[in-house]
């Protein structure tokens, strides 16, 4: 996931680490060094990890925007000053419009900020808290940490650390503090200390999610990258329970994408196949990764993975351009209902599996999408009334007009129409409007051309005197048709 | 604990009243001309609605919505209070629908003008309606027991107030009634309500100044009561009162309304040109864009927070976007014929990409600045419509090392299409619940499946002889199945007999790749030794499938002599096959029959698979020619892989002993201790045991016998080229 470095730039971080030694360091040279520590990390680790480097104090600077290359990121970072004051909120507010409009509201970031502790005053937490009219701190998921050049007694003496631990709080505890000084100087001295501080950081922090992607007995291990992230089950009605990708994860079958009609899903990622270190020439090892992927291009299918119980995710083949293709995964939404036109994943089984006696019987084996048969059909897609506005009154009796004048043809559809208005209107209790259609139908009756058929005339007239008089036959009652002997 | 939110189940308690009967003083046209009025018809006179009518036809508006967006999710009731209270329908799935609530309307009709008619009696009933479960709390308490449920709902009461305290009043009786019944929930098996919205939606007529304070406020003495009033006046046709009702379905259920601008229609008068329509349509939040749009309740029209431009209609069914939230809609007009249009053409089962329509500044729209890229898509999906928001930000692995670059990249004789037809027999349908015999989860015979079909599944072409064998295809079709029927053991063995008088022509095997350099008489044997290796430990593998399956390991096991593991009966028939051998060929350094070999190779087997590339093919076929010019070293010839032994003699006893030892493990190595040798030592015995079991091969009339019948299995399969 993309990572944003974020370095306190504000008056404080100008002090000495240690006041009483001979070479002077300030926090403001150590940030840099942090700085510098994490960018080559990242870059040499992840290369394809997105990087963006940003100072704040007052007002928030982008040093770097999003990018791969190391070389801007540090040119970016000669540019950092030192600033005025730290202001917390306004960097939030910053941050969520500044990786929204790269990333969108999905994309999880890592988000690292260097500081001597004092980024978060009392104002800015109490700010964020009221303005919290969501659920978390950021607009997208983030993995907040807090690397501060202090030692963790001095952090708590100051307060910080109970500052810093609210804004992990609204940021549903994602994220972490790491003091970077110890209270004693080791032997290695203060950049040695500092700099195993980091490491440990980020061996702990950004990790390569490895697994095994298994197919029945073939299997291929591999890296997901971005790293998957865990997610609180979303069904209301149990208590959230945390799901995490495991490190097997199983093809259960196969799906057309045409079939699976683009569902939402929650993040998608690389999966890298991982060479077997004990393998010389790795691009003539074969993996099942490529035969997988070969297949799935070929026929424009997915592979559905099962990557925890009650999760599961879609496995495709990707392009970033016409040439490179690349194998992905799409995690689905917790459950195994979570989309609704796949239906219960638990109820696919395979196509093979379905008798050929019943197919030659029951020709249409049942296939996707699956049918919400359960629950009564939308309202669009059936004759609905809605007669709130008077269009929809008027749409209705205009439709009836129409028909009224081509019977006895239409009488079918003239009845129908008729008994649909007559039902609606006996739901609403709009009896006026039955008689205020009897009284149309009449007139119709004395409009009629003379050439019109004379089973019109009957039909009409019949048709009026029944809406009047079944008012209170209630709504299965259903007018008939006159039976004329014509 | 187990929590359901608040618009889990709302109760609506409408008022029977005679104060409904009353008109909205508000008329309706209903004969209107569409075209030119005829001369001397005087329209007949507009009907009015009562307030009833006008709240009736809103009420079943906000019900319709919820039912199309949220089936089987969210509960609607519905309580009619007059001098009694009368439940319409119950929580159950099949009484939450448009046609079960008309039907019921209907039936009880328009107001009583009885005086002794109260809202009260509605009310008390809808808190007892709160503590009833509906089905999907009733399935959590089942299949989670013990769990609390969080059980709060909302009511909404359709009424007109005489003033505040009439209010206040209404407003004690809910926390009342719901104190009692919390008491009572203790005792008996009722839901406990943890807390409830009362709306108030007061209604009156046009002209009408009977007023009460709209607010919203926790009843001080009741804090998990929260009341909400609403003042409507039933203006412009009693359209205010439907349209506060969808402001509040709106707040409600945080709904977006988005409006899908320029849908091209054609008109009926000009059926060659099109006009633009917009068509309103409301749905759930979409995950992944932030609606910040407030939700002002009012008796306005709604306002969509976000316009879609709609964009061509021509999608490539076998693309997959990348989708980040998809919401069912419905249509706020629904029988407006722009959306009628809409629907139709979409419940026809086609999609349309959107494109998010920026009106000046941030419209509170989600995707912000996405440049052209298409937004969303609406599209039908089973029987719901549902508008779906895509990804237009940037790929988190933009631009990776294509697959080909990575490990295993560049390797080009990969079993693609065999492991297509996996693919195909493991595609899943939505048929586990017609499938009879499974258990309860069908998803697990998909499993198996798989499993069955990759017990041994080489990944490259040069990996394996068996599946470059058009010969053994049809025993490896029947091997993976679950149940193999008689029939189907009889074509297996069929297909081993096969093999076997294929071996005994000296038929080649379709060995790919370049390894098959310089293929003679050796390093047949060698081929065929693995092939019956690699065929063995297939067979193996599935024979614990079912009696069948072992039968056919058996049978395998018969022919290549091993049927008991310690026999010696197996001696003759190796003995025999290889003394056929010899006759085909006149001396073990004569030619390789190159052409034959390329035309069974390439022709028998290889247009099947498909998998083989033009390069590979030129290789083998360069291969194969070169090797005719090739002078093989004769230690390599005879040793297992390319790399020739020195000094083999060696390891002499110590592979025997080693042979004597794994033979029941090394598969074939049996058949050839008439050579006094095992696998390591070809180099030396190979020339003298060959005549030996030559000699013994003749003389076996069994063996020859077995020969006959063999010859006889094998018409069918014959020739195929």
């Amino acid at each position: 996931m993309p990572v944003i470095v974020a370095v306190d730039a504000s008056l404080s971080m100008w002090r000495n680490v240690f006041e009483g030694e001979e070479k002077k360091t300030t926090r403001f040279n150590i940030a840099e060094e942090c700085t510098n520590q994490i960018l080559d990390h990242v870059t040499s680790k992840f290369k394809l990890e997105s990087m963006a480097l940003l100072s704040c104090s007052s007002s928030v600077t982008v040093l770097s925007d999003f990018t791969r290359d190391l070389s801007m990121l540090k040119n970016g970072l000669k540019a950092l000053k030192i600033g005025d004051k730290a202001d917390f909120s306004s960097f939030v507010n910053y941050l969520n419009h500044f990786v929204v409009k790269t990333w969108g509201r999905m994309q999880s970031c890592t988000v690292i900020v260097i500081t001597d502790g004092g980024i978060v005053s009392v104002e800015s937490l109490d700010a964020l808290k009221n303005a919290q009219t969501k659920n978390s701190l950021f607009e997208f998921p983030c993995n907040l940490h807090f690397l501060c050049i202090e030692t963790l007694q001095n952090l708590k003496l100051s307060g910080s650390y109970y500052l810093l631990h609210e804004i992990l709080k609204i940021n549903e505890d994602l994220g972490s503090v790491v003091p970077l000084l110890e209270t004693k100087t080791p032997e290695m001295g203060l950049p040695g200390m500092v700099a195993t501080s980091i490491d440990k950081f980020l061996n702990n922090t950004l990790k390569t999610f490895e697994t095994t992607l298994s197919c029945g007995n073939l299997s291929s291990r591999i890296s997901i990258f971005p790293s998957p992230k865990a997610q609180k089950s979303i069904n209301s009605s149990l208590e959230a329970e945390i799901f995490t990708v495991k490190d097997k994860i199983s093809i259960v079958g196969f799906l057309n994408i045409s079939d699976i009609r683009n569902p939402p899903v929650l993040s998608r990622h690389l999966l890298l196949p991982i060479t077997p270190t004990e393998v010389e020439d790795i691009s003539t090892h074969p993996s099942f990764s490529v035969v997988l992927h070969g297949s799935l291009k070929m026929e424009s299918k997915v592979a559905l993975v099962k990557l925890a119980t009650e999760w599961f995710g879609i496995i495709y083949s990707w392009a970033d351009s016409k040439t490179k293709s690349n194998l992905v995964l799409s995690i689905l939404p917790v459950g195994l209902n979570c989309i609704p036109w796949l239906g219960n994943f638990n109820q696919l089984a395979p196509a093979s599996m379905w008798p050929e006696s019943l197919s030659s019987k029951k020709p249409s084996i049942p296939s996707f999408p699956v049918q919400s048969k359960r629950f009564m059909k939308r309202s669009y897609s059936q004759p609905t009334v809605a007669w709130t506005r008077a269009t929809g009154l008027q749409t209705d009796v205009q439709k009836i007009l129409r028909s009224a004048k081509k019977l006895p043809e239409k009488s079918h559809v003239f009845y129908k129409d008729l008994n649909r208005l007559r039902r609606a209107a006996l739901s609403f209790g709009f009896h006026d409007l039955l008689d205020g259609i009897s009284a149309l139908l009449e007139r119709e009756c004395t409009l009629l051309p003379g050439t019109a058929h004379p089973e019109a005339t009957l039909q009409l007239s019949h048709a009026a005197r029944e809406l009047k008089s079944t008012i209170n036959k209630g709504h299965e009652h259903t007018i008939e048709p006159l039976k004329t002997d014509f | 604990m187990s929590s359901f939110n608040l618009d889990h189940k709302t109760v609506f308690v409408l008022d029977h009243g005679p104060t409904l009967t009353e008109s909205s003083k508000q008329n309706v046209d209903f004969d209107i001309f569409s075209k030119a009025r005829p001369q001397g018809v005087v329209p007949l006179a507009p009907v009015s609605k009562s307030l009833w009518t006008c709240c009736m036809e809103a009420l079943c508006e906000y019900s319709r919505v919820v039912w199309d967006i949220f089936p089987g999710e969210k509960f609607l009731r519905y309580v009619v209070s007059d001098s009694t209270s009368t439940f319409l329908n119950s929580w159950k799935h099949e009484e939450q629908s448009m046609s079960h609530l008309m039907t019921k309307l209907a039936g009880i009709g328009p107001p009583l003008k009885t005086s002794d008619c109260s809202v009260i009696l509605g009310l008390v009933s809808a808190v007892a309606a709160l503590c009833e479960a509906t089905e999907i709390q009733q399935q959590t308490i089942t299949e989670h027991p013990g769990h609390i449920i969080e059980n709060s709902g909302r009511i909404v009461c359709i009424t007109q107030l005489k003033n505040d305290s009439h209010r206040r009043s209404l407003e004690e009786c809910v926390a009342e009634a719901m104190k009692q019944h919390n008491k009572l929930s203790e005792s008996s098996g009722i839901l406990k309500i943890l807390s409830i919205e009362f709306v108030l939606v007061h209604v009156k007529s046009f002209g009408s100044d009977c007023e009460v304070t709209e607010l919203r406020h926790v009843l001080p003495n009741h804090p998990s009561v929260t009341t909400e009033v609403h003042d409507v006046k039933a203006t412009r046709h009693g359209i205010a009162i439907g349209n506060r009702m969808l402001n509040l379905l709106q707040k409600h259920y945080n709904l977006s309304v988005t409006s899908i601008t320029g849908i091209p229609m054609k008109e009926e008068q000009h059926a060659n040109s099109s006009a633009n329509y917009d068509v309103l349509l409301m749905h759930e939040r979409l995950t992944g864009t932030m609606d910040r749009a407030k939700i002002d309740v009012s008796d306005n029209e709604l306002t969509s927070s976000m316009s879609l431009k709609w964009c061509t209609p021509k999608i490539n069914v076998n693309e997959l976007y990348h989708c980040t939230g998809a919401a069912r809609i419905s249509p706020v007009d629904v029988n407006s014929r722009p959306s009628l249009c809409l629907t139709n053409f979409l419940l026809n089962g086609r999609s349309v990409l959107l494109d998010h329509w920026q009106k000046s500044g941030d419209a509170g729209g989600g995707s912000g600045s996405s440049g052209s890229k298409n937004t969303h898509m609406i599209s039908c999906c089973g029987s719901d419509i549902f508008l779906h928001a895509l990804d237009v930000y940037r790929v988190p692995f933009e631009d990776p090392p294509s697959i080909s670059d990575g490990p295993g990249g560049r390797v080009t004789d990969y079993r693609i299409n065999d492991f297509t037809e996996i693919a195909k027999k493991a595609e899943l349908l939505p048929i586990g619940h017609r499938l009879k015999s499974v258990g309860n989860e069908p998803i697990n015979l998909s499993m198996k499946l798989l499993d069955r079909m990759s017990k041994q599944w080489p990944l490259v072409f040069s990996k394996t002889i068996v599946y470059n064998m058009k010969q053994a295809e049809p025993l490896l079709q029947v091997i993976t199945k679950e149940i193999i029927s008689d029939d189907e053991v009889v074509n297996c063995q069929r297909v081993i007999y096969h093999l076997i008088s294929m071996e005994k022509d000296g038929t080649a095997l379709p060995v790919s790749g370049s390894t098959t350099r310089g293929p003679n008489k050796h390093k047949r044997e060698e081929q065929y030794k693995s092939m019956w290796n690699e065929l063995e430990g297939l067979l193996r593998l599935h024979s614990t499938i079912s009696t069948n399956h072992k039968q056919v390991l058996d049978c395998l096991l018969k022919c290549t002599g091993k049927e008991s593991e310690n026999g010696n009966e197996e001696k003759p028939q190796a003995k025999f096959r290889v003394s056929t051998k010899e006759e085909v060929f006149e001396s073990p350094e004569s030619p390789p029959p190159v052409k034959k070999m390329k035309n069974e190779s390439e022709m028998a087997i290889r247009p099947s698979k498909g998998a083989q590339s033009i390069l590979s093919m030129w290789q083998n076929h360069m291969d194969n020619q070169n090797s005719q010019f090739h002078v093989e070293f004769c230690g390599r010839l005879t040793s297992d892989s390319n790399k020739a032994r020195l000094y083999p003699d060696i390891e002499d006893e110590v592979s025997q002993v080693q042979a004597a030892s794994s033979q029941d493990k090394n598969d074939r190595s049996g058949m050839r201790r008439g050579g006094g040798s095992g696998g390591h030592r070809f180099g030396s015995f190979h020339r003298g045991s060959r005549q030996d079991q030559g000699k013994s091969g003749r003389s076996t009339p069994t063996s020859h016998m077995k020969q006959k019948a063999m010859k006889k299995m094998n018409k069918p399969y014959s020739p195929k080229t």
